[in-house]
């Protein structure tokens, strides 16, 4: 079993094989070796801890990308936005849940949960025009004169056709 | 009119222009004195309260403004640092890019994303892969300049990534467009970027093609070259030479297929034409309705040490003129997993291949030409005899040859590694078929089957489906039949009496399909969409 301790300092005690989805943990467990003591991850909170262990949990026993077949697979992995039936129910959440989400797997190095979360990110902008995601997200449009004349610029290309 | 002026006895608007008597007029002059002061005073007070509210808009748009940079600064897509937006990015940008005539107004572009804010515009046109796939419709070649400048203004964005280059488009009056003038169009698109194109799919009208490819002849170095896919579509010019588009692509040291289709013109490969591809790197070979005199098809494939996938077409032209034939000497081809034949009709396709083996073929696809049903039909000696040359490792056969029932069941029974049969004509499987299949005596490892079965023959089908079915929790190495694809009469009486059980059939999870025997537009068999091996 293994100790996790979070930035607010609520503890979680988890099987192994869970965890060690994350490269991050696995490699610390393999660097302390056979311990007792907490690993305390000051990048994530107990919430975010809890859906992340979720998600281990599910894909637990799932072949671990390796080096070579992460950069073999790294061009389609990035070139499609499909996500699996339980993968999309489970990160359907809050916008603040789902971004905390994609930065704790990318502190905790947990690919397919990075993949997912960035996914499902990049299907809400998906038929969406700049100002409708600056909306959604609530980005303010803060272009220069310069970048207006040239977002101008641009535009037009597409009005031509 | 105002009720006020009523009280000076002027009743109708038409008294208004005339002159009221003496007394009435005094009494009006200094209600009018005192109503232009209470105008004016009223006037003042707007002026004021305008004021006051114009600056309690600005205020108003201050705040607002302010707000939203609070927001925006807490706002939970902000903690996310760029190299993961970076990624995100990626994952939004999940197709080629099309540039066409009538974009749909939610297309999916990097310029979108360009356009949302600084920080977004700065990590979008900092992320080369967004912008190195471009698919080019070139509708009918009107917009051609527009579109070229379009995609040269995304693929300046690519940095030093690979890039994938396609374009669709079809064309029909090459003359009326000055069709020759705009092929430069493509050209200078693609030679800047030359040396960084991975992924080449062109589909132009053959004159174009020739044309066009021609100014490549230079010796031009495709560093990053893997796949070339050329289509030639319909246009009005005959005697399409076709040597020339084979040296283009000589000097690409990375490329490993090479496929090109043919239209309807069908230019032809002389036998004296110089081939000038790097062969032996090639893993895909696709020659479809490219004719290729058959004394050159042994010579080719003898070079191509490494194919796994290969297409050929002959014409029976070159058949006869160059009969009888006689290749130099046996050849093994080991590699070959996949050989797809388009043939034409009543030509022994086993002929041109008669000393090449291919001992570890998988997949056999063979396509007949000719027109009308007749002229598929395949004799049992053609069939028997490239079953006995290919059927020792054959997973999957398919074909559009006329197929007798005898010879469908020759194949299940001497091919016990055949995992896929597709006929899309001919006879209908036999009842001794279904028998044998039935009890497993026939084709052990079948798991997907598209056949012709007669209406009467139904309930028989689905017998046997019941017996060789297993169950997804039950399924190991083998799956049983379960993907199947049935051409038959649907008008008939055998087919609504068993109708309900077909429903039945699929709603219990099983895969099947059913087409009607005579209908032409379902004529998709060879996409093979149920085929279960990685090809």
């Amino acid at each position: 079993m293994v100790l996790l301790v979070t930035s607010d300092n609520e503890q979680f005690t988890t099987e192994k094989d869970i965890v060690e989805r994350s490269v991050l943990i696995k490699n610390m467990l393999e660097d302390v070796g056979e311990s007792d003591q907490p690993i305390p991850l000051p990048n994530v909170s107990s919430s975010v801890l809890k859906k992340v262990l979720e998600y281990c949990e599910h894909h637990r026993g799932e072949p671990l990308p390796t080096a070579d077949s992460e950069q073999s697979q790294d061009e389609t992995r990035k070139r499609t936005t499909d996500i699996s039936e339980w993968d999309q129910k489970f990160i359907t959440v809050d916008q603040e849940m789902l971004f905390e989400i994609i930065l704790a797997a990318n502190y905790l190095d947990i690919k397919s949960l990075l993949d997912v979360g960035c996914k499902t990110v990049a299907n809400m902008i998906k038929g969406k025009t700049p100002e409708e995601i600056r909306k959604l997200f609530n980005i303010v449009n803060d272009f220069t004169p310069e970048e207006e004349a040239q977002i101008k610029k641009e535009n037009e290309w597409a009005e031509d056709r | 009119m105002d009720d006020s002026l009523l009280n000076f006895g002027v009743s109708a608007p038409s008294s208004l222009n005339q002159t009221p008597p003496a007394i009435t007029e005094q009494s009006i002059r200094t209600r009018l004195a005192s109503a232009e002061l209470n105008f004016i005073e009223l006037e003042a007070q707007i002026a004021s309260a305008q004021r006051v509210l114009n600056t309690l808009n600005r205020q108003r748009k201050d705040d607002i403004r302010e707000l939203r940079i609070l927001r925006a600064a807490v706002a939970p897509h902000n903690k996310l640092p760029p190299e993961i937006l970076s990624e995100i990015f990626e994952h939004y940008v999940d197709e080629p890019i099309v540039i066409c005539s009538k974009q749909p107004q939610t297309v999916v572009s990097p310029f979108t994303l360009a356009h949302v804010s600084s920080k977004w515009r700065h990590i979008a046109f900092s992320t080369p892969s967004l912008w190195n796939r471009i698919l080019i419709d070139c509708g009918d070649w009107t917009n051609m300049d527009t579109l070229t400048d379009i995609a040269h203004n995304y693929l300046q964005f690519s940095g030093s990534m690979p890039i994938t280059l396609q374009t669709t488009g079809s064309f029909s009056q090459p003359r009326n467009h000055g069709l020759l003038d705009r092929s430069n169009l493509i050209l200078d698109l693609i030679l800047p970027f030359g040396t960084q194109i991975q992924h080449l799919t062109l589909s132009f009208p053959a004159v174009w093609m020739q044309n066009a490819l021609d100014s490549y002849i230079a010796g031009f170095n495709w560093d990053f070259l893997e796949s070339v896919e050329l289509t030639y579509t319909a246009s009005q010019y005959r005697d399409i030479h076709f040597s020339r588009v084979m040296r283009i692509f000589g000097n690409a040291p990375r490329l490993n297929k090479f496929s090109v289709t043919m239209g309807p013109e069908w230019p032809r490969v002389g036998t004296r034409d110089i081939f000038d591809l790097p062969w032996s790197q090639l893993t895909e070979l696709h020659f479809t309705h490219l004719i290729i005199p058959i004394t050159l098809i042994p010579v080719i494939l003898r070079e191509c040490t490494r194919l796994v996938k290969c297409t050929l077409s002959v014409a029976k032209e070159f058949v006869d003129a160059v009969a009888p034939f006689v290749p130099l000497s046996d050849l093994v081809m080991p590699t070959v997993r996949s050989l797809t034949l388009y043939n034409p009709m009543n030509f022994d396709c086993d002929k041109y291949l008669e000393r090449i083996s291919f001992p570890n073929l998988e997949r056999l696809v063979v396509k007949i030409g000719g027109e009308g049903r007749n002229g598929r039909k395949w004799s049992q000696s053609q069939f028997s005899a490239i079953i006995a040359r290919f059927g020792c490792s054959l997973k999957s056969l398919s074909t559009t040859a006329d197929i007798d029932h005898a010879d469908i069941e020759s194949v299940l029974g001497d091919v016990p590694s055949l995992r896929e049969l597709n006929v899309q004509h001919g006879q209908s499987i036999s009842s001794s078929t279904l028998r044998l299949l039935c009890n497993g005596l026939i084709a052990p490892n079948l798991e997907v089957l598209k056949c012709i079965v007669d209406a009467d023959l139904l309930p028989d089908f689905l017998d046997m489906l019941d017996c060789r079915y297993i169950p997804p929790k039950y399924r190991s190495s083998y799956t049983g039949i379960r993907s199947v694809v049935i051409h038959c009469e649907t008008r008939t009486q055998g087919y609504r009496d068993v109708a309900e059980r077909l429903e039945e059939f699929c709603t219990s999870g099983r895969d099947i399909v059913v087409k009607d025997q005579w209908d032409v537009s379902s004529d998709s068999f060879l996409d093979t969409e149920y085929h279960p091996f990685a090809f």
